[in-house]
């Protein structure tokens, strides 16, 4: 496993892999059962990575392809279930027909706009045509995405329903004729529907009506009474006529649901490969899409282990920036195997310089663009990330509790290619023994093949052969300067520049106590008590 | 009334989309539906159908004992649901497969491609049905009839329909004098006057958009309450009434509980605005008591009543004379032309 369920949490990989929209339901499954890449794995995310470089840059260059394809996409059902359940044998509703068809009307639009890309495409993402479906589904070739079971059907079908039309078209002729007889013979008016309500006070008409051979009584109240024209045998026999002829249709609709429901799945497979193959095309689309929005591009995947990251973003909090109009400020580092520290000012956002490298690890893993200028990295096993973590601590650990365990599973994991993070190494205890516990987890950790990277305020960790990279903070700012505690973040300067040799940690903690209102006489106590009153 | 016009005259071409609404089960509703479509067909109108969702009215569909009850020609388009496309009914070209689910399957549109027996559908909100309403007028239909459930008059709102035939009938009382009272309740209700005031307005339409309250006062100022519920948002009305107020929009329902802890808290005399007809409940019984206490009750858009069928027989077994119900209705509502569809007159 690449990640932790912690880790992955932390990193904020959910929330970047949220923005990723694929539309069709293929392409949200797809979504759904994404996995990272592993090392031996190295050659497919090379060639995954490779896509989706190519794909961002046909987004690019011709994008209407894009919208026609997409738009389509948006008119996509999930149909799987029905295909499936006709290649067991089952016949199709004429509903699920329908939806066939739809799908096949898309199909053709998406593959006619895909054969537009220039891109060769592998087979894995060719949305190939449905003709054949057309053929079953469209005999006459009229181009309409509606359904029915059209008279051309069958020639059969044709005739029954050609003649119950006629009998029904005979039918309503003898009655409207009968209707007209009645209505001379009694000289009254009828309704279109052949009836006739009379009040059951006018006796004579009643007794009259009831003898008269052409009319039957259908209902009766206390207040009236209804007949209805009686209709003729040959009306008679044209009724049971066209009930046979219902039944027959019946039987003839079924048997033509049956067939093409065979016809359908002898090749359901072709269309269940239709539908995965726009799932992954889908989904690619996606990623490009997303590297587009994030202003990203392809890492480049060594085999030797390196990180070496040139203005990298982190895509989260750089959004949360941009909406409160504020910028964020790239990244560089570069990291190998061993021990790499991060030290520098309070609110130098280092933790979010940490939890960037190891999002962009991830991010790369999973076949996505990153958002910097360059990255270039090794594949690792696994990436670790020990931070401020309420879960563990909600488990009934106290804080160094929590975090001593989680570095304990980091260090088991260390003779293997991957990437260990800590932010505040050895937080929460007393900074003598925290110092002492720090440095020796580094000097353990520095020999490792793994690639590690610890934030600290504690001076005196660096050593020969642990790299030192600082946040370059309030360095060249005069703090005089700065009147409100919310401009800190203005002021502050998010870069990280490599350390060579012996430096000390900066020391902002006081300067921004100061900034954030802390009373002056607790400021100026602790500087004093510093031996330091600068 | 000119004994020659015909209902489909009242309907069409001033009204394209009119929902038939029932006063109670079975109070000729189907009649009255069936009616309409056929003198539409007769006089060559595509004529489109929807429901506002099954109410269990016709269990025996649900049973598959019976026929469906509406008779259509070929090339009416409706809204079906998925288990009644099937060769004992007229066959249905399918024109769209909607998302609307029902209990008998997915609402669907098509078009009747011979004359039959159809099982009319659709979804329960009103602005998917209007939504559809659109669609079906894109397939062609000229006149859209909404069959429009016993519990979801709602249909009959001025932002769905244009119109509304109100089927009545002995279905609702066994004394006669008692059904031309309810109905003539609804009739009232649905013909309750438009608020005229702009400033008043424009004020409801904010708070109708924002789902608050409105208090206008008598210089125009306007105050918006955030009244979560209806049922307790009488009491905090109440709190901000003042000398000066003029209109109260309640953007909710008009209920008689809200209406009176409104009206024994008045400070100035006010009309209470709700969006239209279909969100007053208020029984007949309490209109006099409310009226009394002060209610003036406006609407934003009120409901145009095309024409009232009555229906003289229950299904209980009781009937009354149909000459004197069509008549005494008449008399009763002399601005509406009534019909007796079921006699045909």
């Amino acid at each position: 496993m690449l990640l932790d369920h912690r880790t992955r949490k932390l990193l904020e990989l959910d929330r970047v892999l949220a923005e990723l929209h694929p539309i069709t339901p293929f392409g949200q499954q797809v979504k759904s059962e994404m996995k990272p890449y592993l090392p031996p794995e190295k050659a497919e995310l090379m060639e995954e990575l490779d896509r989706v470089e190519k794909l961002k840059e046909l987004v690019d260059t011709q994008r209407s392809v894009f919208v026609e394809i997409r738009t389509a996409m948006r008119q996509v059902k999930d149909i799987r279930k029905s295909v499936e359940r006709c290649m067991t044998g089952c016949v199709l509703s004429s509903v699920e027909f329908f939806e066939l068809k739809n799908l096949v009307y898309l199909v053709r639009i998406m593959s006619e706009s895909q054969k537009t890309l220039h891109w060769a495409m592998p087979d894995k993402y060719i949305i190939q045509e449905l003709q054949w479906v057309e053929e079953i589904l469209d005999p006459e070739k009229t181009g309409l995405k509606t359904f029915y079971l059209y008279d051309s059907y069958s020639p059969e079908l044709y005739r029954l329903r050609k003649q119950r039309a006629e009998a029904e078209q005979k039918l309503d002729l003898l009655r409207k004729e009968v209707i007209k007889r009645v209505e001379a013979d009694l000289e009254m008016a009828i309704r279109t529907n052949g009836e006739i309500t009379i009040s059951k006070g006018q006796t004579e008409l009643i007794k009259k009506l009831q003898g008269y051979r052409y009319l039957l009584v259908i209902n009766e109240t206390y207040i009236n009474m209804t007949f209805r024209v009686k209709p003729t045998d040959e009306m008679y026999k044209l009724m049971s006529a066209i009930e046979e002829l219902r039944g027959e249709e019946a039987v003839e609709e079924a048997r033509i649901l049956e067939q093409l429901s065979g016809k359908v799945a002898v090749r359901g497979a072709e269309i269940l490969r239709t539908m995965d193959a726009m799932g992954e095309f889908d989904l690619l689309t996606a990623k490009a899409y997303l590297a587009n929005t994030f202003e990203a591009v392809k890492p480049e995947i060594r085999d030797e282990p390196v990180f070496n990251l040139k203005q990298g973003r982190h895509p989260i909090v750089e959004a949360g920036l941009k909406k409160r109009g504020k910028d964020y400020t790239p990244i560089n580092a570069s990291l190998k195997e061993g021990a790499t520290l991060i030290t520098g000012a309070n609110m130098g956002g280092k933790t979010v310089s940490l939890k960037l490298l190891g999002l962009m690890a991830a991010m790369a893993q999973y076949g996505l663009l990153v958002p910097a200028e360059s990255l270039v990295l090794s594949m690792q096993a696994f990436i670790f990330l020990s931070a401020g973590d309420e879960q563990s601590i909600d488990l009934g650990l106290s804080t160094f509790g929590a975090e001593i365990q989680s570095i304990k599973e980091a260090l088991e994991k260390s003779d293997r290619s991957g990437m260990i993070l800590i932010d505040e190494l050895a937080r929460g205890t007393n900074p003598q023994e925290g110092f002492a516990l720090s440095a020796a987890i580094i000097s353990y950790l520095m020999k490792k093949p793994c690639i590690t990277v610890i934030t600290t305020h504690f001076d005196g960790l660096v050593k020969p052969g642990v790299k030192h990279l600082q946040v370059n903070g309030l360095r060249n700012i005069d703090c005089s300067r700065i009147k409100n505690p919310e401009h800190i973040s203005e002021y502050m300067d998010y870069t990280l520049i490599e350390i060579e040799g012996d430096a000390v940690v900066p020391r902002d903690a006081l300067n921004i106590s100061r900034l954030m209102g802390v009373p002056e006489e607790i400021v100026k106590t602790a500087e004093e008590l510093l031996g330091n009153g600068r | 009334m000119n004994k020659n016009l015909q209902l489909i005259d009242l309907i069409y071409p001033q009204s394209r989309t009119v929902s038939i609404v029932g006063t109670a089960k079975n109070a000729g509703k189907t009649v009255t539906l069936n009616e309409i479509v056929h003198q539409g067909e007769q006089r060559g109108i595509t004529v489109g159908l929807i429901s506002t969702g099954r109410d269990g009215e016709r269990r025996d569909v649900l049973t598959d004992t019976e026929k469906p009850p509406i008779f259509v020609s070929r090339g009416t388009v409706l809204a079906t649901v998925e288990s009644a496309i099937k060769s004992d009914f007229a066959g249905i070209e399918i024109l769209r497969v909607t998302d609307y689910h029902t209990p008998m399957g997915r609402v669907v549109l098509g078009r009747t491609r011979e004359a039959g027996y159809v099982e009319i559908s659709g979804p329960h909100s009103s602005a998917t049905i209007r939504e559809l309403c659109r669609e079906m007028k894109q397939y062609g239909a000229e006149l859209i009839l909404i069959d429009g459930s016993l519990d979801r008059r709602a249909s009959a709102a001025p932002f769905v329909s244009d119109g509304t035939v109100l089927a009545t009938g002995a279905a609702l009382s066994r004394n006669m004098q008692q059904v031309i009272e309810k109905t003539l309740h609804i009739i009232n209700t649905y013909a309750i006057p438009t608020v005229e005031d702009e400033n008043a307005r424009d004020a409801a339409c904010e708070a109708f958009e924002s789902g608050r309250t409105a208090l206008v006062e008598a210089d125009g100022r306007v105050q918006y309450l955030e009244t979560l519920t209806s049922l307790q948002c009488g009491g905090m009305i109440s709190e901000k009434l003042n000398p000066d107020t003029r209109y109260v929009v309640l953007s909710g329902s008009a209920t008689v509980e809200t209406i009176k802890d409104i009206l024994l808290n008045k400070k100035s005399s006010f009309e209470i605005v709700v969006k239209d007809p279909t969100r007053i409940f208020i029984p007949a019984k309490d209109y006099p008591i409310l009226q009394k206490l002060g209610m003036v009750l406006r609407v934003m858009e009120n409901i145009n009543i095309i024409a009232v069928t009555v229906n003289p027989y229950s299904p209980e077994g009781y009937y009354f004379e149909p000459e004197e119900l069509l008549n005494r209705m008449r008399i009763a509502v002399p601005h509406i032309p009534v019909y007796d569809v079921v006699q045909g007159e």
